[in-house]
C-alpha cells in the first residue's frame, strides 16, 4: 500500500498513457462504429514507436540530470552536444573514410572530450559565481555550438552515412523495425551499465557523494574537479550515442536538431525529477510516449506543445518531478 | 556627476556622427543600385537561403558583366529572416530606409513575405517573391508580385492531376503548419472533393523540427488511402516516405513544389522512389532558356540548380529588365514595369504577371527514378 502511495503520480501518468490502449481494446471487443480507424494493434504499435523515441530522449536526459545533480546547472548546451556527436560520426565516415564502427567509437569519445572541454572553459571559471551567470554561459555555449556547426557542417540536412536495412520483426501483429530494436536495446544496456557504475564502483560512489554535498566530498579526499569532468564526459558520451542512433533511425541530421531534442530531454529530466538518473529514464520514455500518442490521436502539429503541457501539469502537482525525493525542489 | 555628463556628451557625438554619415551617404549620388534579397540564411531552414543566394548571384554576375542596368552595377544586400516573420520585419524596416534600394526580392516563406510586404507597401518599394506561394499575397497591394504560381493555382492543378491523371479515389493530406501548407491543403481538399476524390483525413506538422512521423503514419495506415498528399518541404517528405514504407504504408505519395530538391532522393533513398510532385522547374526541361541557365549554373557552381535557385535567378532578371524598360531608376516606374511583365522567358519557362501580382506558368510534374528527379510521364 505504501508503494502505491509513494508512486501514485507515476502510476497516474502511466494509466493516462495506457488509456488509448484500453480504449482501443474495449472498442475492438464491442466493435461499434463510433470511431473507425482505431484498433488495438495500432495503439500497441504507437506505444512501440513512442518508446523507441523515448529511449533517445532518456539518453540525452541523463546528461542533463547528472550535471544538474552535481553542479546544479541546467546545461543548455547539452542538446547541441547530441547534435555534434552525430555530425562527428558523419565527418569521420564521409571525410576521413574511417570504418563505421570505429568512427562511432571515436565520435563518442571526442564528444565526451568536448563535454569536458566545455565545462573547463565555460563553466569551471564561473563555479563560484551566482548560478544565473553559469546558466547564461550555458546558453551562450549552446548558441555558439549550434550556429558554429551551421558554418562548419553547412545548414543543409544531411543524410547519415550509416544505413541499416530496417527490416521489421513481427511480434503479436506489431512491427518493430531492426533500428528501433537497436535503439531500445542499446539505450537499455547503456543505462543499466550507468546505473551499476554509479551504484557499485568507487568513482560512482564519489559521484553520488558530490551530488549530496560538494564541499564535504572534497574534505573527504574526493577530487571534485575530476568527478565533475567525468560527469560531463559520461553525459556527453550518452548524448552522442543518442545522436548517432537518431541519425541511423531517420537517416537525416541537421545542425539545428539539438534544440528541440535538447528541450524535450530537459523536460524529460524535469518530469522524472531532475538530479535522479532513473527519473530521467522514466521521463524520457514518458515524453516519447506522450508525444507519439498525441500525434496519433489528436494532432501531429501540436505534439511538441502537448509534451510540455504534461510537464507543466506534473510540476504543478509534484514540483520535484516524478521520482525525486521531496525537499530537493530546485527547478 | 561630471563623469556622467562626459559620457552623455561622448554618446551624443558618436550618435550624431553615425547619423550624419548615414544621411550623407543617402544624399550622395551612388554608382550602383541595390536589390534587397530576403532569405533564411541561418536557422532551421537555412539550406534554402544558400540555394537562393546562388541563383541571385549568378543573375547579378551576368547582368553586371554585360554592363549593368542603365549604366549602373547591381549589388545585392542580403537580409537573413531565419524563416521567422519577426526577423523578417526587422530586416524589412532596415532595408526600406535605404534610398538606393530599388526593389526587394523575396522572401522564402509566405509568412515572412507577408511581414515584409507590410513595410514595402508603406515605403512604396516593389517586392517580388521567388518562392512564397500563399494565396494571401494575391492582390494584396500593387507593390507585391511573385514569379511563382500561387498555392491556389498549384493546389487546384495538383488536385486535378491526382483525380484525373492518377485516378485516385481517396486521399489523406499531411501539411506543414505554415502559411504555405495550411491554405494549400485547404484548396487541394476543396478541389479534390469537387472532383470526387474523398479526403479521409487532414493533419499538420511543424516545419523543420518534426523528425518522427510514425505516430500519424500508423494512424493513416489503418485508413488505407489511395494516396498520401504531403504538402511541405523535401526534408519532411523524405522522412514521411521512409517511415511510411517502414510501417508498411504503400500509398502513392504526391506532393507540391516544396519537395523539389536533389536532396529529396539523397535523404529519402529508396523510400522516395516513385513519389510524384509538381514543380516550377526541372533542369532537364527542353526549354532553351532553361538549358542556358543550367549550363551557366553548372559552370559556376558545378552542381545542378534547384527549383528555388532558378526562381531567384528569374526574379532578379525580371526586376532588372523592368528597370531597363522603365528607363530610369525610380521605384514607382519600376513597379509599373514589373506589373507589365508578359512572357518573360526565363529559367523557369515563360512567366506572365497578372493584374493581381500573381503569375501564371506551366507546372512540371516530377518523380524520383533511380535516385534522380525526372519528369513524370504516365
Amino acid at each position: 500500500m505504501s508503494f502505491i502511495k509513494k508512486y501514485s503520480l507515476v502510476i497516474a501518468v502511466i494509466l493516462l498513457i495506457m488509456f488509448p490502449i484500453v480504449f482501443a481494446y474495449l472498442k475492438d471487443l464491442w466493435s461499434n462504429e463510433v470511431c473507425d480507424n482505431f484498433y488495438f494493434g495500432d495503439a500497441l504499435q504507437q506505444m512501440i514507436n513512442g518508446t523507441s523515441l523515448g529511449f533517445v530522449y532518456a539518453l540525452i536526459a541523463i546528461g542533463y540530470t547528472m550535471v544538474y545533480g552535481i553542479i546544479e546547472l541546467i546545461n543548455f548546451a547539452h542538446g547541441e552536444i547530441y547534435m555534434i556527436g552525430a555530425y562527428l560520426t558523419l565527418v569521420l565516415i564521409v571525410n576521413f573514410k574511417v570504418p563505421a564502427a570505429l568512427s562511432i567509437i571515436l565520435a563518442v569519445m571526442a564528444t565526451a572530450l568536448l563535454g569536458v572541454l566545455i565545462e573547463l572553459i565555460a563553466y569551471r571559471p564561473l563555479r563560484s559565481a551566482p548560478r544565473l551567470n553559469l546558466l547564461i554561459s550555458a546558453i551562450g555555449v549552446s548558441i555558439i555550438l549550434s550556429y558554429g556547426s551551421q558554418i562548419v557542417f553547412g545548414p543543409n540536412p544531411q543524410s547519415f552515412p550509416i544505413q541499416l536495412e530496417n527490416s521489421p520483426y513481427e511480434i503479436l501483429g506489431m512491427k518493430i523495425g531492426l533500428i528501433q530494436l537497436i535503439i531500445m536495446v542499446t539505450s537499455c544496456v547503456l543505462m543499466m551499465l550507468l546505473a551499476l557504475f554509479v551504484k557499485y564502483t568507487k568513482v560512482g560512489m564519489a559521484m553520488r557523494a558530490c551530488a549530496l554535498d560538494r564541499t564535504c566530498s572534497a574534505l573527504m579526499g574526493i577530487n571534485v574537479n575530476f568527478i565533475i569532468s567525468l560527469t560531463f564526459a559520461i553525459g556527453s558520451a550518452l548524448a552522442a550515442v543518442g545522436g548517432i542512433l537518431v541519425g541511423i533511425r531517420y537517416n537525416e541530421i541537421q545542425p539545428t536538431m539539438g534544440y528541440l531534442a535538447g528541450i524535450k530531454a530537459f523536460s524529460a529530466a524535469v518530469l522524472g525529477g531532475i538530479g535522479s538518473i532513473p527519473g530521467a529514464m522514466l521521463g524520457g520514455v514518458l515524453i516519447g510516449l506522450i508525444e507519439n500518442l498525441f500525434s496519433a490521436y489528436v494532432s501531429s502539429g501540436y505534439k511538441d506543445a502537448f509534451a510540455f503541457v504534461v510537464l507543466i501539469m506534473v510540476l504543478l502537482i509534484k514540483p520535484s518531478g516524478l521520482l525525486n525525493r521531496e525537499g530537493r525542489v530546485k527547478v | 556627476m561630471k563623469r556622467l555628463i562626459k559620457h552623455v556628451v561622448v554618446c551624443i557625438i558618436i550618435f550624431s556622427a553615425v547619423t550624419l554619415y548615414q544621411t550623407g551617404a543617402a544624399f550622395a549620388e551612388s554608382d550602383h543600385i541595390i536589390f534587397g534579397i530576403g532569405a533564411p540564411m541561418t536557422g532551421p531552414i537555412a539550406q534554402y537561403g544558400e540555394l537562393v543566394k546562388q541563383g541571385a548571384e549568378l543573375a547579378v554576375d551576368e547582368i553586371n558583366a554585360a554592363g549593368g542596368v542603365l549604366g549602373k552595377k547591381i549589388s545585392l544586400m542580403y537580409g537573413d529572416d531565419k524563416g521567422d516573420p519577426k526577423e523578417a520585419s526587422i530586416i524589412a524596416s532596415k532595408f526600406c530606409t535605404n534610398k538606393d534600394m530599388i526593389a526587394f526580392i523575396g522572401t522564402f516563406n509566405s509568412s515572412c513575405t507577408l511581414a515584409i510586404a507590410n513595410y514595402t507597401m508603406k515605403y512604396k518599394i516593389p517586392l517580388i517573391t521567388y518562392s512564397s506561394t500563399s494565396p494571401k499575397l494575391t492582390g494584396l497591394s500593387p507593390y507585391v508580385f511573385r514569379n511563382i504560381v500561387s498555392d491556389k493555382f498549384q493546389g487546384e492543378y495538383l488536385a486535378e492531376f491526382t483525380a484525373r491523371k492518377l485516378g485516385k479515389k481517396n486521399a489523406v493530406i499531411l501539411h506543414e503548419n505554415t502559411d504555405y501548407g495550411a491554405p494549400f491543403a485547404e484548396i487541394f481538399k476543396a478541389k479534390a472533393e469537387e472532383l470526387g476524390t474523398k479526403v479521409l483525413y487532414v493533419d499538420k506538422f511543424n516545419l523543420g523540427t518534426t523528425t518522427d512521423f510514425t505516430g500519424i503514419l500508423t494512424k493513416v495506415k489503418s485508413m488505407a488511402p489511395d494516396c498520401l498528399i504531403v504538402i511541405g518541404m523535401y526534408r519532411e517528405a523524405s522522412l514521411i516516405a521512409q517511415q511510411a514504407r517502414e510501417i508498411g504504408l504503400d500509398s502513392q505519395i504526391v506532393g507540391g513544389d516544396g519537395l523539389l530538391s536533389e536532396k529529396l532522393a539523397e535523404l529519402g533513398g529508396k523510400a522516395v522512389e516513385g513519389i510524384i510532385f509538381s514543380g516550377p522547374f526541372h533542369h532537364e526541361t527542353s526549354n532553351p532558356a532553361t538549358q542556358k541557365f543550367v549550363e551557366k549554373f553548372k559552370a559556376k557552381y558545378n552542381i545542378v540548380p534547384a527549383g528555388v535557385t532558378a526562381q531567384a535567378y528569374d526574379a532578379v532578371k525580371i526586376v532588372a529588365e523592368a528597370i531597363v524598360r522603365a528607363g530610369k531608376i525610380d521605384r514607382e516606374a519600376v513597379r509599373l514595369e514589373i506589373s507589365k511583365t508578359r512572357d518573360f522567358d526565363g529559367a523557369t519557362g515563360k512567366t506572365t504577371i497578372d493584374d493581381k501580382g500573381d503569375c501564371s506558368k506551366d507546372l512540371v510534374m516530377l518523380t524520383v527514378k533511380d535516385g534522380k528527379i525526372v519528369q513524370f510521364k504516365k
